[in-house]
């Protein structure tokens, strides 16, 4: 039974479709990438997904239970989303906004009780966020910040962590170290689904790939059988190299296909 | 900026003695003086006396109502610059206020207001929703701080023209002039009466906000993680300013509109609480309910001939702060 | 000799006739109180309009005698329209409309405001002249006095209590008006007069309070909750002040106007001491 599953989803918006006819799962223990060019609808799959919008049709089942029968409360529980360029609007302290991630476990008129608390420690441990606790989370670097979000997700204890680009525009550092978190947090009974731009990311961290264009999947699988110059020349449009070596899989893109309009 | 924030609890613990401490001093002063010794001594041994009835059917529900307007006017300006991640949203300045005094004096020269206990306040409530629709109707989906103050200013500008319309058509020969009651607010010569048919309102309306604390932090990450963490934004939005126009619906039906306090409160508490939202609310609403008896107490204290009305003081305080605040902040204002 | 009977008689007949014509047959009037003066003491004849205020059930004291006399808003279109011989007003009262009619040409008279019943009595001998009702206006003065009289002895064995007005936009009276007057005529202390207070003056409702009064008078029929103004009679701190069992609660009407109706007023408040 797959940690959360969607079925032949259509969803549009506005009267516009996004997306057609999408079959999507994770199981536990996977990293799942969702890959494809700019608008071929992978953040609005991956919002689905989440629970916070509903798709037109088809079904999404978290748990082998509906999603729309879910409590929202029981939802956060289990799902991390980790929204693209994820920033802080009030100039809060690290551990304020770590300790965020604690709200589907209290009431509205409680505070921070000690389980609490050491939640949140641990999660600032476990993304080397614990330095810089008391900083004020809009003064620290990109990199930093989508630690620190990570770190929320963390707190709450979510089995499943959804996370939009998480990598966008960070150095190569911390690219690699938000990777390699998900990729731990991955292991043991838990799962992630990651949106990437990055290929070359994509190939080394990722169990299986979905490869999404024009709102309609185009392949999925491991990531030797979407990953080949044919499906990236159809679905990118541009030509590339593909290099394996022992720990890291390069997708070098090399020059555009002149006729294909991604 | 590291900011060296206070303990809620140690907070609380400042605020609360000092709210009582300025409330007594609130009831020292006034038009007479009394023997507040003897005003009190004849309170607790229910003793008529000229003393007593001046220190409790006039001091005290007057400076009662000036705390608890005050509570309020700070508490929905904390909430509106939460929701609204706006640092110049306040009742008075986005039209609320005025929409709930059109409310109000609707309800009160048209003979409504006898009709029961509820109408008065009910109406300020009703007013204040409209000006509220109006201002989402106007801002759309536009998220910028500027636009929001304009549709502000047009309200405020609408609103003024009916209430002075609805003035000039009621029956009582005073009510033009009483305008300047329900532009620039007052406790004066307010009773228990009027104290007791805004209190309901004013305890629902603060519930309300208060239950969206939480909300208001996680809507620091924005709305989709806020809805990713279990909250109907939908739902909380609208119980906020439900809230709000409860508690300012019924504050302004009773007090008229006194403009500015929930612009400057707000700012002045929030180092304190290292804006953190859901704790600027509580703290927002203490500050605010000392600051607007501190301002009745002034009003009480200057020697003019007739007394000044609230809305004076605040605006005289509240005015340059609006300004300097549209100044440092003129760069991120887009 | 003819000649000279024809002449006397001719003389006698002009003077005769201008005698007559010295009673206006038109006279309007753009006030209250001028208004009450002139159903008082004019015939009915030589009346051409009246102000609105006279069909005002609280102010005006001569209501039930208005019937269908013309009603004007002080307003110069509307009074030249009757061609008025005569224009009274009281003294602040349209003081637009009245310069405006003199500049026209129209004789206005205006009557200057009553601070004492002697005044009255002086206002109602002037009236009278104005309006060549000289006899009526003595009558009504002799019967004034006489009432007056007659109250003071019937209640002069009561004791003077101390009265103070509240009214709407919390006003008070104070010395040298008619109200300080007519308490005066009725056996009271007007504790604003003894406050220093001269005129018409808001007063804050602690100082009223402390003043201590053993009669609050209000005038009720003002008091509706439909202004701010009103409102201020409402307030609970008053009900709980007058240590009588109700207010001294004298219509308006009665006591707004220099005129006889006050006489009633002065009975009103004495009865009530």
């Amino acid at each position: 039974m797959s940690l959360l599953s969607a079925t032949a989803i259509d969803y549009s918006i506005d009267q516009v479709p996004i997306l057609k006819g999408i079959d999507f799962h994770v199981d536990k223990g996977e990293l799942v990438g969702l890959i494809g060019p700019n608008g071929a609808g992978k953040s609005s799959l991956l919002r689905l997904l989440t629970g916070i919008e509903a798709p037109d049709r088809g079904e999404i089942r978290l748990q082998d239970q509906g999603m729309a029968k879910i409590s929202s409360q029981q939802r956060a529980r289990w799902l991390g989303y980790l929204v693209q360029g994820a920033q802080a609007y009030w100039p809060f302290s690290v551990e304020k906004v770590v300790g965020l991630g604690r709200i589907p476990y209290q009431k509205w008129w409680q505070q921070a009780s000690a389980e609490d608390q050491a939640k949140i420690e641990a999660a600032m441990e476990m993304t080397e966020t614990l330095a810089y606790r008391n900083r004020i989370v809009t003064t620290l670097s990109g990199g930093e910040q989508t630690l620190v979000m990570l770190a929320r997700i963390f707190a709450t204890g979510n089995q499943l962590i959804l996370a939009d680009e998480p990598v966008a525009a960070l150095d190569p550092y911390h690219q690699l170290h938000v990777m390699e978190i998900l990729r731990q947090h991955a292991q043991q009974d838990r799962a992630a689904v990651v949106v990437l731009h990055d290929l070359s990311l994509a190939a080394r961290f990722c169990d299986r790939l979905y490869m999404l264009s024009h709102g309609e999947l185009e392949c999925s699988g491991s990531v030797d059988r979407v990953l080949n110059k044919e499906n990236i020349a159809r679905v990118y449009g541009v030509d590339s190299r593909i290099e394996c070596n022992e720990n890291s899989i390069s997708v070098i893109p090399l020059t555009r296909v002149s006729e294909h309009h991604p | 900026m590291n900011l060296k924030a206070v303990d809620t609890r140690l907070l609380i613990a400042i605020l609360l003695p000092l709210l009582l401490v300025v409330l007594a001093f609130a009831l020292g002063v006034g038009a007479v003086d009394i023997d507040l010794g003897k005003a009190i001594r004849d309170i607790v041994n229910q003793q008529t006396s000229i003393e007593m009835l001046i220190l409790h059917d006039i001091r005290l529900p007057r400076a009662l109502l000036a705390g608890l307007v005050g509570g309020t006017l700070g508490l929905a300006g904390a909430a509106l610059q939460g929701l609204l991640r706006n640092p110049l949203a306040e009742p008075g300045i986005i039209g609320i206020s005025n929409g709930a005094a059109l409310g109000a004096v609707i309800v009160f020269y048209y003979g409504l207001a006898g009709s029961a206990w509820f109408v008065l306040p009910l109406g300020g409530l009703v007013g204040a929703l409209l000006a509220v629709s109006c201002i989402f109707l106007l801002v759309g989906q536009s998220r910028s701080i500027i636009t929001l103050i304009l549709a502000g200013v047009a309200i405020n500008a609408i609103g003024g023209a009916l209430i002075a319309l609805a003035l000039n058509f009621a029956e009582s020969p005073y009510a033009m002039q009483e305008i300047v009651f329900w532009l620039l607010g007052s406790v004066a010569n307010r009773s228990f009466n009027e104290l007791y048919i805004a209190l309901p309102f004013l305890v629902l309306g603060w519930a309300m906000m208060l239950y969206c604390g939480r909300f208001l932090n996680a809507l620091t990450l924005g709305e989709e993680t806020a809805k990713s963490l279990g909250f109907n934004v939908v739902r909380m939005r609208l119980v906020l300013i439900l809230g709000v126009a409860a508690s300012v619906g019924a504050a302004v039906s009773v007090a008229g509109n006194i403009g500015f306090i929930g612009l400057v409160v707000p700012h002045l508490v929030r180092p304190f609480v290292a804006y953190e939202p859901r704790r600027l609310l509580l703290a927002s609403g203490l500050v605010g309910a000392i600051l607007l008896l501190i301002a009745d107490i002034a009003v009480q204290s200057l020697p003019t001939a007739a007394e000044m009305k609230l809305g004076v003081i605040t605006s005289l305080v509240g005015a340059p702060f609006f300004l300097l605040l549209i100044l440092k902040s003129r760069n991120t204002l887009q | 000799m003819k000649f000279y009977c024809l002449c006397f008689s001719a003389l006698m007949l002009t003077s005769a006739s201008l005698l007559a014509v010295e009673k206006p047959r038109r006279i309007v009037s753009i006030g209250l109180c001028t208004d009450q003066l002139l159903l008082m003491l004019a015939d009915r004849e030589q009346i051409a309009s009246l102000s609105v205020w006279a069909q005002d059930e609280n102010m005006s004291y001569m209501i039930d005698a208005v019937g269908d006399i013309p009603l004007n808003r002080s307003s110069v279109e509307e009074i030249i329209q009757f061609e008025p011989d005569l224009v009274v007003a009281s003294e602040f009262v349209a003081w637009d409309t009245v310069k405006f009619l003199r500049q026209l040409g129209y004789p206005v008279k205006q009557m200057p405001v009553a601070t004492s019943v002697a005044q009255i009595y002086q206002q109602l001998e002037l009236f009278g002249e104005w309006t060549g009702n000289q006899q009526r206006a003595q009558a009504t003065i002799a019967q004034m006095q006489s009432r007056l009289a007659d109250i003071h002895a019937r209640y002069a064995e009561r004791p003077v209590k101390s009265v103070i007005i509240y009214s709407p936009n919390g006003f008070t009276i104070g010395a040298n008006t008619l109200e300080d007057d007519l308490f005066i005529q009725a056996g009271y202390r007007n504790l604003a007069a003894e406050m220093g207070i001269e005129g018409f003056q808001a007063i804050s409702l602690e100082k009223l309070v402390a003043s201590d009064p053993d009669v609050l008078q209000i005038d009720r029929g003002l008091s509706q909750q439909d202004s701010l103004a009103t409102a201020y009679l409402g307030h609970p701190v008053l009900a709980r002040l007058t240590r009588q069992r109700e207010y001294l609660d004298i219509p308006t009407r009665l006591r707004i106007c220099a005129g006889p109706m006050i006489v009633d007023a002065v009975e009103l408040m004495a009865a009530r001491r």
